[in-house]
């Protein structure tokens, strides 16, 4: 079992967000973190999931942090939200 | 509703809210108060306008003016400007993107103008958490009418002139389902409301629990006075808790208005509803399924018949809609038959929900009338594929649908048309794509989640979509061969034929369609080992051009493999040496092209 971190990240990956480019924004988020989806990192700060269609498909590509909302991300945008909770 | 002068609705459905429509109301609140205008104007939190795209979205009654992408900073512009000195704020108003002009009232938009709102009539007009906003647009009207002058026959029968379907996705003719269950005499039969959404990409029938629980109350009480049940369960995912709170609080209003209960109306007919939850298995979607889950039961299908009306939840006779089915009966009781059948094509009446969603400019929630084509939907309503880039395909249905291309865009949307090009109306998801998305990773996708939603009763679906997904798994890695694509097909097409349920039935679709429709693509893939749009990550490589780059090195230092190196080649006019990519180490993440300024990288 892996523990979930003390911010659980989840990527949607239900299909409207997948076409817009959920993977990138996934990929962007392992690269920032240098964590394997499904894990956590070490500090046990954040984990790296994805789920399947949080309902918000006009603010695709979406992402939750805890029970915070992320919409319309790109993968440049992601090392500004991982800043917000260190 | 009277004493106020003014009201501000406020969306509070799923993709609003994420967008902090919540603070929005509570500084609407805040600031209403410190002006002393609370008495005045009234705050509303309704339920999903459709336009997800620019929202929040605030709308001002009764000027009905429509405010766009509102942040929780713009709420003391809009009291001071329109509600104080009653200006619009154009800054905040939707902009045509064709002349550039502001549309302050949302029905000369062009998102809204071909939509006809039957089972949407009431999202975003009411407050769902008050019953009597609900009775003041006509609700319960419907359940009135059929207690005090209609026979359950009577019911039955307009229902069943009025064509409407099943929108749960196969179609099921609503009024001969409910005959049927009205046929079988029994001590107790139940009302069952399918509110078990399990498409990803679909939002509809959440979007009408949302803002519009009553009507789902009142169908379902009209649904058992027709076949003679009492007791109504609502399978609903506890994925939904807004949805699940809203439909709590209206039973529970209906209760207090006498609409449920005991003797409604003083017609002596008794009625009341129940919630089961799901844990959010996509196969409990399917009716047999679903009454297993709820008995308690694994969420396994079995074999029909029998069927539900003979033999449903605890073995006794049940009719299943689903939420959107329900959502258009009281308007077909009060409006009549004749009112809904104008409306649609020939074999499918009345109007559709779809979630528009994908790369398209206007996602959203839509209703539009049957016979509406993909064309109108995409271009019109959906304002075009995002960044002007190319149309390639739309999918219908979601998991269990297809998808449709170029050649599909004039056809008329309805039950038959969309089953003879391979697709099906499923729920109503309704995904855009357009050249970044490829074909062959696309029914991969929708594989995993078959493979990950199989109950694992049969045969067919447990083992054959798995061998599906690896067979697309060799393809888009670079290692497929022609032979699997003839694998690939056969397989489908036995699973089509064998599985137990509707799942394993409609989960090959988007195999074969994509088949069809991109046989080139999924070629190209084995043949050429090539992924035109660029997604497949095995079967591409990152170069740069030597002569365009300028030695920078941007791209090396955000490269979190260290993949990229200094060459000794200095090309013609610059100074440094240009920079390479080592595609042994590379893992395509794709960061040296967002780095470089000079265009100097490329996909081949």
């Amino acid at each position: 079992m892996e523990p979930k971190g003390e911010h659980p990240i989840d990527i949607c990956l239900g299909t409207a967000c997948y076409v817009r480019g959920a993977e990138k924004v996934l990929d962007a988020f392992a690269r920032a973190l240098n964590v394997q989806v499904g894990k956590c990192t070490p500090d046990g700060k954040f984990s790296l999931n994805t789920l399947r269609c949080v309902g918000a498909c006009g603010l695709a590509p979406v992402a939750m942090i805890g029970e915070k909302v992320y919409g319309r991300l790109t993968p440049d945008m992601v090392p500004g939200i991982i800043a917000e909770y260190k | 509703m009277a004493k106020y002068k003014m009201h501000i609705l406020i969306c509070g459905g799923t993709g609003c809210k994420s967008s902090n429509s919540l603070e929005i109301i509570d500084n609407f609140h805040k600031i209403l108060a410190e002006k002393g205008l609370q008495d005045e104007v009234q705050v509303i939190k309704t339920g999903c306008f459709g336009f997800c795209e620019k929202g929040p979205i605030v709308k001002i009654m009764p000027d009905n003016t429509f405010y766009t992408n509102v942040t929780p900073e713009d709420t003391l512009r809009i009291v001071e400007e329109h509600i104080v000195k009653g200006r619009k704020v154009p800054e905040l108003l939707y902009t045509n993107p064709e002349n550039k002009e502001h549309v302050s009232d949302s029905r000369h938009m062009d998102f809204y103008k071909k939509q006809i709102r039957i089972a949407l009539r009431n999202c975003g007009f009411v407050d769902p958490e008050n019953i009597e906003e609900s009775i003041s647009r006509g609700g319960y009207e419907g359940l009135a009418k059929c207690l005090t002058e209609m026979t359950p026959q009577q019911v039955i029968d307009v229902m069943k002139a009025s064509g409407l379907r099943g929108r749960g996705g196969a179609g099921f003719p609503t009024g001969l389902k409910w005959e049927l269950c009205a046929k079988n005499s029994a001590d107790q039969k139940y009302v069952i409301c399918n509110a078990d959404e399990g498409d990803p990409g679909a939002f509809m029938d959440r979007s009408i629990l949302e803002g519009d629980p009553n009507s789902i109350v009142e169908a379902m009480a009209i649904c058992g006075y027709a076949i003679g049940a009492t007791k109504g369960l609502v399978y609903i995912r506890a994925e939904y808790p807004l949805a699940i709170d809203r439909l709590k609080i209206a039973i529970d209003q209906a209760r207090e208005y006498g609409l449920l209960g005991k003797d409604i109306l003083g017609s002596g007919f008794d009625f009341d509803i129940e919630l089961r939850y799901g844990a959010g298995a996509f196969v409990c979607g399917e009716e047999t399924a679903l009454i297993h889950s709820m008995e308690g039961m694994r969420g396994e299908p079995t074999l029909k018949p029998p069927f539900p009306a003979v033999s449903g939840y605890m073995g006794k006779p049940s009719n299943v809609n689903n939420v959107e089915t329900f959502a258009n009966v009281p308007v077909i009781i009060t409006k009549g038959a004749e009112w809904f059948s104008s409306i649609g094509t020939e074999k499918s009446k009345g109007t559709k929900v779809f979630a528009l969603a994908g790369q398209i400019n206007n996602v959203g929630l839509i209703e539009v009338p049957m016979g509406i084509t993909l064309r109108e939907i995409i271009y019109e309503i959906g304002g075009g594929i995002k960044d002007g880039r190319e149309f390639k395909a739309v999918q219908t249905g979601g998991p269990s649908g297809g998808c449709l291309t170029a050649k599909h865009l004039d056809t008329p949307i309805d039950y038959e048309s969309l089953m003879a090009a391979g697709s099906m109306m499923g729920s109503g998801g309704m995904v855009v794509m357009d050249e970044t998305s490829c074909m062959p990773a696309i029914a991969k996708f929708y594989l995993e989640f078959t493979c990950e939603e199989s109950c694992g009763k049969c045969t067919p679906c447990r083992v054959g979509n798995k061998r599906l997904c690896e067979l697309l798994e060799k393809i888009t890695n670079g290692t497929g061969t022609m032979d699997d694509l003839n694998a690939l097909r056969n397989l489908a097409a036995v699973i089509k034929d064998s599985a137990l349920c509707g799942l394993g039935q409609t989960s090959p679709n988007p195999v074969l369609s994509t088949l069809d429709n991109f046989w080139d693509e999924y070629v190209e893939h084995v043949v050429d080992k090539k992924c035109r749009a660029g997604v497949c990550k095995k079967l591409m490589s990152y170069v740069i051009d030597a002569e365009k780059c300028i030695g920078c090195g941007k791209c090396a230092k955000g490269c979190p493999v260290d993949a990229i190196f200094r060459t000794d080649y200095i090309a013609p006019g610059h100074k440094l040496a240009s920079m390479a990519i080592d595609s042994t180490k590379c893992i395509k993440c794709g960061a040296c092209i967002g780095n470089c300024k000079f265009g100097a990288i490329s996909i081949k």
